[in-house]
C-alpha cells in the first residue's frame, strides 16, 4: 500500500484500525492528508504559523473523532475520509478568522497576515503574487478574508477549491460527496460573499 | 437562443467559470453584445476570480518538508482532550447534539428538583392548614369529639425516634377524648418493640 495515495477500502481500512487503537494506521493518513490539508489552510489564512496551528488542531480532532465518523453515502474519489476532514479544518480555520475578526473589532492590536509576513521576512509561497504589489496582495488577502467571514463551512470550501485552486465543479462534488447542483449553489453563494467583500472595500472603481 | 437579462445575469458566474453547455454559452455571449450592466458585472466576476486565484498555492510535495504535525501530542493528548472535542468541534452537528446533551439533562434534573420542592412545600402547607382548621382553640370547640381525635393524634404525634417528646405531646390534644380508645396511642402501637422495652423501663 502507498501511504501517498492509499485507496478508497484501504482508507476505510485505515479508519476502522485507528478506531481499533492502531496508531500506525493514524500516521499513514497523516502523510497523505498533511501536505493537502496544509496548502489549503495556507490559502484559507495566509500565515504559515496559523496554517499549521489550525492544521494540528484539525489533526487532534480526527483522531479524537474518528471512532464516531460513518462513511457518507457518496463515492469521494477515492477518499471517503476527505469531506469530513476538509470540513473539520474549514470549521476550525473560519472560527479562526472569526475570533480574530472579533478581536480586530475590539481594537487589540491586530496585524495582518501580510504585513506581519512581509516584516518578519517568512513570505507565503504564492509565487502568483510575485509580480503584484504589496498593497494588492494585502487587498487580496482581505477580500478572502471578508467573504470566508460571510460562509458556511461548506461555501467555504467551494470558494477556496473553485476560486482559489481552480477546480471544476465536478471535481469538488466528488471530492466533497456532493451534487454538481449543491457545489453550483455553494459556489454561486461563495461568489455573492466576494462581490460583498469587494463592494465593502471598495474595489468596484478599479474595474 | 434568446435570452432574459435576469437569465444571463443567474448564468454570469457559470459563464465566467466556463461551466456552462454551448448553446447556453452563446446565448450569454450574444446577451452581453448587448448589455453593458452584464459586461460590467462580468468584468466585475472576473477581476475578483483574477484577484482570488493569486492566493493559489501548490500543494506541498511529500517528504520534502519537515513533519507539520505533532503525532506525538496527538497520541499523549488522546485520552485527556476527548472530553473537549465536542467544544473545539462546534460545527458539525453531531457533536453539537452531544454537547447539548448534559445541558438538557441539568435543566431536567432541576425541574425535578422543583417539582419535589414545591410537592414537598404543598403537603407541608395543607397540614399546617389543617392544623389550623382543626387543631385551634375555637374550632376545637366546634368540633365534635369524634373527629378531633384521630385528627390530633395523626398531626402532632411526634416522630417515634424521640419517645420521651412523645409522651408529652400525646396529653394535649387528646383531652378533649371521652373515651380513650387504642387509636388515642397510636404511638405506642407504632413504636418498635425496642423502644417500648426502653419507654416501660
Amino acid at each position: 500500500m502507498s501511504a501517498l495515495n492509499p485507496p478508497e477500502s484501504e482508507e476505510s481500512g485505515l479508519a476502522a484500525r485507528v478506531r481499533a487503537g492502531d496508531q500506525e494506521a493514524f500516521r499513514t493518513l497523516v502523510i497523505y492528508y498533511e501536505p493537502r490539508l496544509f496548502a489549503y489552510l495556507l490559502q484559507m489564512l495566509g500565515n504559515v504559523e496559523n496554517a499549521r496551528d489550525i492544521l494540528q488542531e484539525t489533526f487532534i480532532t480526527v483522531y479524537q473523532a474518528l471512532p464516531a465518523w460513518k462513511p457518507g453515502p457518496a463515492g469521494t474519489a477515492g477518499h471517503p475520509l476527505a469531506p469530513w476532514i476538509y470540513r473539520i479544518a474549514t470549521n476550525k480555520a473560519l472560527s479562526f478568522l472569526r475570533r480574530q475578526s472579533v478581536r480586530e473589532k475590539r481594537g487589540e492590536k491586530y496585524m495582518s497576515s501580510m504585513e506581519e509576513h512581509v516584516l518578519n521576512g517568512k513570505m507565503v509561497p504564492f509565487q502568483a503574487q510575485e509580480h503584484i504589489s504589496l498593497e494588492e496582495r494585502y487587498v487580496t488577502r482581505e477580500l478572502l478574508r471578508l467573504a470566508l467571514l460571510k460562509l458556511r463551512t461548506d461555501e467555504a470550501v467551494c470558494l477556496i477549491a473553485h476560486f482559489v485552486d481552480g477546480e471544476r465543479y465536478a471535481e469538488i462534488a466528488e471530492r466533497l460527496g456532493l451534487s454538481n447542483e449543491a457545489v453550483r449553489k455553494r459556489v454561486q453563494r461563495a461568489l455573492t460573499a466576494l462581490r460583498q467583500a469587494y463592494q465593502e472595500l471598495g474595489l468596484e472603481a478599479r474595474i | 437562443m434568446k435570452i432574459s437579462h435576469r437569465k444571463a445575469q443567474a448564468w454570469l458566474a457559470e459563464y465566467a467559470a466556463g461551466e456552462l453547455g454551448a448553446r447556453e454559452q452563446q446565448a450569454v455571449t450574444s446577451h452581453l453584445e448587448r448589455c453593458e450592466v452584464c459586461q460590467h458585472n462580468l468584468a466585475e466576476i472576473r477581476h475578483i476570480r483574477s484577484m482570488v486565484r493569486t492566493l493559489a498555492v501548490q500543494p506541498f510535495a511529500e517528504r520534502s518538508y519537515a513533519p507539520l504535525t505533532n503525532l506525538e501530542a496527538i497520541f499523549a493528548s488522546q485520552e485527556s482532550d476527548r472530553s473537549t472535542v465536542g467544544r473545539q468541534y462546534r460545527s458539525t452537528p453531531e457533536i453539537v447534539h452531544a454537547q447539548r446533551r448534559p445541558q438538557r439533562k441539568l435543566l431536567s434534573l432541576l425541574a425535578a428538583v422543583l417539582l419535589a420542592l414545591i410537592l414537598v412545600f404543598g403537603t407541608v402547607f395543607v397540614l399546617n392548614l389543617e392544623l389550623r382548621v382543626h387543631g385551634g382553640p375555637a374550632t376545637q370547640q366546634r368540633s365534635t369529639p369524634t373527629v378531633l381525635p384521630h385528627n390530633a393524634c395523626t398531626t402532632v404525634t411526634p416522630p417515634l425516634a424521640t419517645p420521651t417528646a412523645a409522651g408529652a405531646a400525646t396529653p394535649t390534644p387528646q383531652t378533649p377524648l371521652p373515651t380513650p380508645t387504642p387509636t388515642a396511642t397510636p404511638t405506642q402501637e407504632g413504636c418498635p418493640q425496642s423502644m417500648m422495652e426502653k419507654q416501660g423501663q
